[in-house]
């Protein structure tokens, strides 16, 4: 077990180094960084000054070690536009993408999983074909076309919801949350649940395939044969198996909870990482961009890294091989 | 890999389909019937926008800006009727919404084709090659899982905005959103035609035509392709659902489809911009029109999961 572990984090260490290469050479050779900091009358003098001070006109090898060795550090750079501290930056927007993508998810789990075992349960029951009617629709509908609803529904037509921003925010030192105010829940609520409807629908869709799969099989007949309890073989024994493989879906789906919030905040105009990428794609701002990279990079090998543990910890079967 | 024979092949399973239970089972449900018929309704619609649609919106002479922002079912001064209305630039939304989904459609289709190809492929070397050569491409598809299909996009992008001339770029914008998108989808089918090539590689008759000296080329085309092409199939239906929200997502972020040749998503990013003054009409025809291309694509690609799969029977 503990070799298993082992080789899976030398593995994400060579993802991470790739995922690493990747993000370097895209990035240093995407555009000219020079041109997007000095103005339009500089000399070849300036911009050569200003491309020896970056560190631009070094060997290739060498720039890579460097841009790994200052990230290990913590140490990401100066964003080519706001010339201000990337790692900064990071931080700064880090809570609120953080904070947004954990009560989506929350949304998404608390109501996901058990609408999954209902409708496997109940599979004829009124309630079970609404729902499963329902999440078919969420699932076809794109992240930033029910933002756009809920924006015109709720703030533009009832005007209940503010749609821009994250309103207020209670200030903890290092982390700036809007989970603590009536005012902070109030902006938080619309992007979450925009953010976290289609991790909802995915996540019932999931449980519900592998309960019905599950159930099908010979042990839970046996269970059957064995009189024990609806409730016993609902529960323990069918739900109990058929939460391994979803296990590895909603990990990785929490994952691209990251990747979608860049919709998410662009449509809610919510100040957090996404919004920050987007901004720089169209800025060339290339270490914020490769920051982001590394940062979306770091968090997927360790949810990975996370997933095999839980099968652990769910599967006994594995234990013992 | 030869794709007259991977056609050949296709076609005669398609052929041997109508003839099974699987186009039974689509006769058995409504909702799949249904499903089938709307999607064909909108491929011919948008197929044929040319002969079909009212007007020509991106004809430049046809367009007047009086006719500005109607609302739907608006008669303008000359007793032109605009159904859903006309957007800020005088358009009919209606002939826009045909010529855009058009466009959703060859992007969506394109992408998801470009993915097959080239994650079939993989997954078929790595189940049957193995070794160092598997590991070293499974590993590729963990580094691309690190990073969701939509930022995979948003890369190719960025690149493809900072290498080409702002004048090329429109133009050649499809076939780099049919690339970004293709490349952010193959891992699906790479994965599961090498699950599935792994179980046929065992079986006996890839092992005799092995010992009769097949050359490997055949073996993975002639013996191992057909025999997965069902889970092709079926990933290939469902993430034509995903891809085309995936195109329309870039599009609404505005890295996709240019203005000149929109596509839905694009529509709805033009729309959104006037939603909190109340024209509600520009941004949602787009989007209903979307939902419901999307919702059918995944009512079949539900039904063709179901009806493949032998242990629901």
């Amino acid at each position: 077990m503990l070799k298993f572990f082992a080789i899976r984090i030398v593995q994400g260490a060579i993802v991470m180094l790739v995922v690493a290469l990747v993000s370097f050479t895209l990035f240093r050779y995407l555009g000219d960084p020079v041109n997007s900091m000095v103005s339009e009358d500089a000399t070849i003098e300036d911009r050569e000054l200003i491309r020896e001070s970056l560190g631009l006109n070094d060997p290739v090898i060498i720039q890579y070690f460097r841009f790994i060795g200052n990230v290990v550090k913590g140490e990401l750079g100066l964003s080519f536009r706001t010339r201000s501290s990337v790692a900064n930056l990071l931080a700064q927007r880090l809570p609120a993408t953080l904070e947004l993508s954990l009560v989506s998810a929350l949304f998404a789990l608390i109501f996901g999983i058990p609408m999954g075992v209902y409708t496997a349960l109940k599979p004829r029951a009124l309630l079970s074909k609404f729902t499963l009617v329902g999440s078919l629709i969420g699932i076809s509908i794109p992240t930033f076309l029910s933002g756009l609803l809920f924006i015109y529904v709720f703030a533009v037509i009832l005007g209940w919801l503010p749609s821009q921003g994250r309103g207020g925010l209670v200030d903890l030192g290092l982390w700036k949350t809007s989970l603590l105010t009536f005012e902070g829940w109030s902006y938080i609520i619309m992007p979450a649940i925009t953010l976290g409807l289609f991790q909802l629908t995915l996540i019932m869709r999931m449980v519900r395939a592998e309960m019905l799969e599950v159930m099908r099989t010979d042990f839970i007949k046996f269970a059957r044969a064995r009189g024990l309890s609806n409730r016993m073989i609902e529960y323990r024994h069918a739900l109990k198996n058929s939460l391994v493989p979803v296990v590895t879906v909603i990990g990785l789906q929490l994952g691209s909870v990251v990747a979608f919030a860049i919709i998410t905040e662009s449509v809610f105009n919510w100040p957090g990482l996404g919004q920050m990428f987007i901004q720089a794609i169209s800025f060339v701002d290339i270490p914020v961009m490769s920051a982001y990279l590394m940062f979306v990079g770091a968090f997927f090998v360790a949810l990975n890294l996370t997933v095999d543990i839980l099968y652990f910890l769910i599967d006994p079967r594995l234990r013992e091989q | 890999m030869s794709e007259s024979q991977q056609q050949a092949q296709e076609m005669s399973l398609i052929a041997r389909a109508f003839d099974s239970d699987l186009w039974h089972s689509f006769k058995e449900s409504k909702v799949t019937m249904l499903a089938g018929i709307i999607t064909a309704f909108l491929l011919i619609t948008s197929f044929a926008a040319p002969l079909l649609a009212p007007y020509t919106p991106f004809d430049p002479g046809s367009i007047s800006l009086w006719a500005a922002d109607l609302p739907p079912m608006s008669v303008d001064e000359d007793g032109n009727t605009y159904l859903m209305g006309t957007d800020n630039q005088g358009r009919d939304i209606l002939s826009v919404i045909m010529y855009g989904m058009r466009t959703s459609l060859i992007v969506g289709a394109g992408a998801i084709i470009f993915a097959a190809i080239l994650g079939s492929a993989i997954g078929l070397i790595s189940a049957y090659f193995g070794g160092w050569l598997d590991s070293l491409l499974m590993r590729i598809a963990d580094v691309q899982l690190s990073f969701p299909a939509i930022l995979v996009a948003l890369l190719i992008n960025g690149v493809a905005k900072a290498t080409l001339s702002p004048n090329v770029l429109d133009g050649a914008m499809m076939y780099i959103l049919i690339f970004s998108l293709g490349m952010a989808a193959w891992v699906p089918f790479a994965r599961s035609v090498r699950a599935a090539a792994m179980v046929e590689n065992q079986k006996e008759y890839v092992l005799a035509a092995r010992i009769m000296g097949v050359p490997v080329r055949s073996i993975l085309l002639r013996h191992l392709l057909p025999n997965v092409l069902n889970p092709i199939l079926v990933i290939a239906t469902v993430n034509l659902a995903i891809s085309i929200i995936t195109e329309a997502t870039l599009s609404f972020l505005g890295v996709g489809m240019p203005q000149t040749e929109p596509s839905l998503g694009t529509l709805i990013r033009v729309g959104a911009n006037f939603l909190m003054s109340g024209e509600w009409w520009i941004t949602l025809f787009p989007g209903i029109t979307l939902v419901i291309l999307v919702l059918s694509v995944n009512l079949l690609g539900d039904w063709l999961r179901d009806a493949m799969n032998p242990r629901l029977k």
